[in-house]
């Protein structure tokens, strides 16, 4: 009696997994559907149709690939992808050097690292307006910290922001200052989960600090490597908020990398189906640079 | 000889120290100054060469909250937060744990998420911004709310699915003999068991939407705005109130430092382990 009483349960548990798993899966989907995918194919929509902000009387006509000749006929367009590129690549670049640095020096068990590891993960979550405002301060060419301390150095002094062959170096620095410790812990922990084998066999048979970085451990941690320069060179893309609070993309576009130049499209000359045309753009991009991932970091869950 | 190798033995110990003193300054560094300028006279705050030592006043935070109403924006914000976490984490454990076990979605419904995960905010914000305008959530907490709830979706999902599949079957198969349905497995076993994975998200996802600017900005009138939007309204194009704008950076940096010193080797597992697992 028991037995079969169990065994129906155990058998209606079977038939119901059909679809209580969708009825998980279902307020995700359904959400991610109404307020993603659809406003994303919205997007698509009006970058084929005129549409302007403050100019709805004027209806929206079917426009063909007229918005998207026009962006890429637009030298700012351009301009603001090269923002971009050097941007981006430049603070991961520099975030690279210097983490996997900081790394190579840091990666035996230290005690006390805990206290550190506090400190250092604070400029991380510090959130990128209040970060850009700290740099503001730090950066004014008269009263910043930055110049009266190169001063006092009897060094030349820099317009930091207001200059536009520094502006770019230095929002790029603010990033950096933001996630370099990332990248130190983050390739901490890759090291931790290595095997210890590799490492004890080199010690054994004499290997210099040299040989152990160049052969054993850097090979080893490649794949964290990668990872982590791919995950950074994700989210410097999207960098938006810092540079919004700092320069406004200016001097001129000295600092306009694409999104706030897609901003300023779209909400500031109010050429909506341009900047919706602008950001499919960006999407097919990052999209490329997804399939780049996919090829490093497989998901077979 | 003993004290030399000594000597050089402590040496070595000592500068892994020395450089993560170095970091931790310049990591530090600028926030202490934040705090500086934040309780200088406004007078203190205008000086070459900079002051060090100067008597703290509290005018700059008495401002912040009396001339603007930086405290509704503390609360707005502190209300956003909440709830979007709260509704992320329910909505997206459920969908993780689904995709976890039960595959629903497929093998490419995690590169799909990713997809999302890393658009840039700009991309979905043209069209959402049109369609709240039309259907009035333009100007609305909820608006902001169900904005950051399903943005954040994939990050929780990608997540959780990484501390779902390090629970052994076994016990969910227990459960199922038990008579368990798959919602009652998950709400009763599953759940209590993934308390790290999901305090980790949680802090980390509250982080995440109380920095959140873009949408805040773009999608707030007078009285949501939110505590980013309220600094973003400090700052001229021309010039920055030093003194103002970093008693109001200072504000927002407290709970999210308070936030991260209680959950922190939650949040540091939670930002490496979905990566780190993988390789």
């Amino acid at each position: 009696m028991t037995l079969f009483g169990g065994n129906d349960k155990v058998r209606k548990n079977l038939s119901r997994r059909r679809y209580a798993p969708y009825l998980m899966y279902a307020p995700a989907a359904l959400l991610i559907f109404a307020v993603t995918i659809y406003p994303l194919l919205y997007s698509l929509y009006m970058s084929f149709h005129f549409w302007e902000l403050g100019g709805e009387y004027l209806g929206h006509a079917f426009v063909g690939l007229s918005n998207y000749i026009s962006v890429l006929t637009n030298p700012d367009f351009y301009n603001s992808i090269k923002m971009t590129v050097v941007y981006t690549l430049g603070a991961v670049t520099l975030e690279l050097l210097i983490g996997i640095g900081l790394f190579l020096a840091l990666r035996r068990p230290i005690r006390g690292i805990g206290i550190y590891r506090s400190i250092i993960f604070i400029p991380m979550i510090v959130a990128p307006v209040a970060a850009g405002t700290i740099w503001r301060i730090l950066y004014d060419p008269d009263y910043g910290i930055i110049n009266q301390f190169l001063s006092m150095l009897g060094l030349p002094t820099v317009l930091w922001l207001a200059d536009p062959k520094t502006a770019l170096l230095s929002v790029m620095l603010v990033d950096v200052w933001q996630w370099t410790p990332f990248i130190v812990l983050f390739l901490v922990a890759g090291f931790q989960a290595l095997p210890k084998e590799p490492f004890e066999s080199a010690q054994i048979d004499g290997a210099s600090l040299w040989q152990e970085l160049r052969y054993i451990t850097l090979p080893l941690l490649s794949p964290v490597i990668v990872a982590v320069t791919i995950l950074r060179l994700i989210e410097a893309f999207k960098t938006m908020d810092t540079i919004f609070i700092m320069t406004w993309g200016g001097p001129g576009t000295a600092t306009e990398v694409i999104s706030v130049f897609t901003y300023k499209l779209g909400f500031r000359y109010m050429k909506t189906a341009e900047a919706a045309a602008t950001s499919f753009i960006v999407l097919v991009a990052i999209s490329l640079l997804l399939l780049i991932w996919t090829k490093f970091v497989r998901f077979e869950r | 000889m003993g004290l030399v190798k000594f000597g050089r033995i402590n040496l070595k110990h000592m500068w892994p120290h020395l450089i993560l003193i170095g970091i931790s300054a310049a990591s530090f560094f600028p926030i202490v100054w934040m705090f500086l300028t934040s309780i200088k006279n406004p007078l203190d705050v205008y000086v070459v060469p900079p002051k060090w030592v100067f008597t703290p006043v509290i005018d700059n935070y008495a401002r912040a909250f009396r001339e603007t109403k930086f405290g509704e924006n503390i609360i707005n914000s502190f209300i956003v937060s909440l709830a979007s976490t709260l509704i992320s984490v329910f909505v997206g454990s459920l969908a993780a744990y689904s995709m976890a076990r039960f595959k629903v979605g497929g093998a490419y419904g995690p590169v799909g998420l990713l997809t999302l995960r890393i658009m840039p905010p700009i991309v979905p914000i043209i069209p959402i911004f049109i369609l709240y305008r039309t259907i009035g959530l333009y100007g609305s907490l909820q608006g902001l709310i169900l904005l950051y709830s399903v943005f954040n979706l994939p990050t929780v999902i990608l997540m959780m699915i990484s501390f779902f599949v390090k629970i052994p079957r076994e016990i969910e198969e227990a459960a199922y003999l038990d008579g368990c349905s798959e919602i009652q497995t998950f709400m009763r076993i599953i759940l209590p068991l993934s308390m790290f994975g999901l305090t980790a998200t949680a802090a980390f996802i509250f982080i995440l939407c109380w920095n959140e600017f873009l949408f805040a900005v773009i999608l707030t009138a007078e009285a949501t705005k939110t505590a980013p939007v309220a600094l973003f309204g400090f700052i001229t194009h021309l010039g920055i109130p030093a003194g103002p704008v970093s008693a109001i950076g200072v504000l927002m940096i407290i709970p999210v430092v308070i936030i991260f010193l209680i959950f922190q080797t939650y949040i540091v597992r939670g930002l490496t382990a979905p990566y780190i697992e993988k390789i």
